[in-house]
């Protein structure tokens, strides 16, 4: 046996255990920002630390016993009505669909790592994040991080003809007005890559007024990201516009204090049907909330969590989806939530334990 | 990266800027998991290992010296935590986790995936660690070298001693 065979083994073998780690970034910001915290006020951590331990407790028994209650009557979940499709989704048993408003999981028997989004043009699974396939479908971004160095980027027409090329990206955006895909790379993460969708010429874009940014989503005129805008202790961060008109960037909304960007999840989870940043927000009352920011420093919840002050009923968001079926959450114990009807986001059954990590693109 | 672009991010991530560090984490942590999940076998001590390098990487960022890249030094911290988890958990609990026990039903290529998992862990740590290097993480010699504390002649040395442990004992799977 030659020495590719064996590597094609080893690397079979270890990616047949292994689930793509996306959440796993913010999982760890959210453990540095918590060692910062201790080192910052150490008896001011001691306390909080003790007032969230008995906090979290609190809120899985509430939630165990919520859960409880919501097991033995199932009749009484809201049911999830309204119009029928199914959606591509990341779980912990590889890539599938899940059908609504059933709930039912159907598998598509390839490789979690292979199959990160779908595009429903071709009906395809592909390497790649949901907004690396354009929206007609004709042009897929296609990423390889199978290897050590950093993620190379195949920009492709749906049949598999290399359009372009690039190593070192980071993130890829989406797709702007006139049809080019919006990336970041490492080598100049300050700038943004806007490749022509024929793949035949790319421009840096450098956005003005642009100190530290994490550029998270594009759609059309329009890229969103989130900044770090003033030296802060807690740094809290700033939602942002880059007008792709002008190249300006704008503050869009400051995120609250002792919100889920503070704990490492968001804060952009996606972008609604519109183009406007979808995300999740702790309130004043401790209980989550999801909001769309449609206007500058104005945001609108679309879903609040039951529970009062005392008994949160807190959910973490880990990705969002919006389209004609409606806003989809993930969140990540791996529940999904769908609002197909007009009584908001609830919660989908997912039979056998299906846990859905994250959408490959929109529900069909 | 080792590039100017990553060397700015290094440079305000060392001043607080937890955001500068987030950018440079998320180049990170793919190769990262990879290389945990190579050694440890198990995706979510995997996930465990990276958030617990990504805490200790923030704590020592400071350590790093001006213009080295920053990705073998990070791995090098996973290996480490990979290490200390082995010690602690995995030494008691996923060794013993995995027996090939072919049945009539499963299928032989998922048979000698599991195979293939099992002589990877009786292999020396350091020949694992620099095969799941060098073929996992596709490395250069040079990084695996320097990550796993070897010479390069001595990474080449361990790889291709372990790498004659994992190949197929059946001779029929040789002319395959």
């Amino acid at each position: 046996m030659n020495e590719t065979l064996i590597r094609d083994e080893i690397v079979e073998a270890i990616d047949d255990i292994r689930r793509p780690p996306g959440h796993l970034v913010a999982a760890s910001m959210s453990a540095v920002r918590a060692e910062r915290s201790r080192h910052t006020n150490p008896n001011f951590a001691s306390a909080a630390a003790v007032l969230i331990t008995a906090a979290v407790i609190a809120v899985l028994v509430v939630a165990s016993t919520l859960r409880h209650a919501a097991n033995s009557r199932p009749a009484t979940q809201p049911r999830i009505g309204g119009s029928v499709c199914s959606i591509p989704v990341r779980t912990d048993q590889g890539p599938g669909f899940v059908e609504l408003p059933s709930g039912l999981f159907r598998p598509a028997g390839l490789p979690a790592a292979s199959a990160t989004a779908y595009n429903p043009a071709t009906h395809k699974w592909l390497p790649t994040d949901p907004q690396g396939v354009s929206p007609d479908g004709k042009i897929v971004a296609l990423l390889d991080n199978a290897k050590g160095h950093n993620q190379t980027l195949r920009l492709e027409t749906s049949t598999g003809t290399l359009l372009y090329m690039r190593i070192n990206v980071m993130r890829i955006l989406g797709w702007s007005s006139d049809g080019s895909l919006m990336i970041t790379t490492v080598d100049f993460p300050a700038r943004l890559l806007k490749i022509a969708a024929d793949g035949r010429h790319a421009e840096w874009i450098d956005p003005v007024g642009n100190e530290t940014t994490m550029w998270s989503f594009a759609r059309g005129q329009y890229v969103w990201g989130v900044a770090l805008p003033y030296q802060d202790p807690d740094q809290h961060r700033e939602v942002v516009r880059l007008d792709l008109a002008t190249n300006s960037v704008s503050d869009w909304y400051a995120m609250l204090p002792d919100s889920f960007n503070d704990t490492g999840y968001g804060p952009i989870l996606g972008l609604s049907s519109d183009g406007y940043p979808i995300v999740p927000q702790l309130k004043t009352n401790s209980r989550s909330a999801i909001y769309v920011i449609r206007s500058k420093d104005a945001p609108t919840p679309v879903y609040v969590s039951s529970g009062d002050e005392m008994t949160p009923n807190l959910f973490w968001p880990e990705d969002a989806s919006d389209g004609k079926s409606g806003l989809m959450i993930t969140t990540t114990d791996g529940e999904l939530y769908a609002s197909l009807d007009s009584t908001g986001l609830s919660l989908v059954q997912v039979p056998n334990s299906v846990r859905v990590y994250s959408f490959a693109a929109g529900c069909t | 990266m080792g590039s100017a672009g990553e060397q700015l991010l290094i440079a305000k991530a060392k001043q607080g800027n937890d955001l500068a560090y987030e950018q440079l984490l998320a180049s990170l942590v793919e190769p990262a998991h990879r290389l945990a999940c190579g050694l440890l076998h198990d995706t979510h001590l995997a996930e465990d290992a990276v958030q617990e390098a990504a805490v200790k990487g923030w704590r020592k960022l400071k350590n790093l010296k001006d213009g080295v890249p920053i990705q073998p030094w990070f791995l090098g911290i996973v290996v480490n935590q990979c290490r200390d988890m082995q010690r602690g958990h995995w030494s008691r609990h996923v060794m013993k986790r995995e027996v090939v026990e072919p049945t009539e039903s499963a299928d032989d290529s998922a048979i000698r995936r599991m195979e293939v998992r099992r002589l990877l862990e009786l292999l020396s740590r350091q020949e694992r660690l620099v095969i799941v290097l060098r073929f996992y993480v596709d490395l250069p010699w040079a990084d695996v070298a320097a990550i796993a504390g070897l010479t390069e002649a001595g990474a080449r040395a361990r790889f291709y001693r372990g790498l004659a442990k994992v190949r197929p004992k059946d001779p029929a799977a040789v002319t395959a």
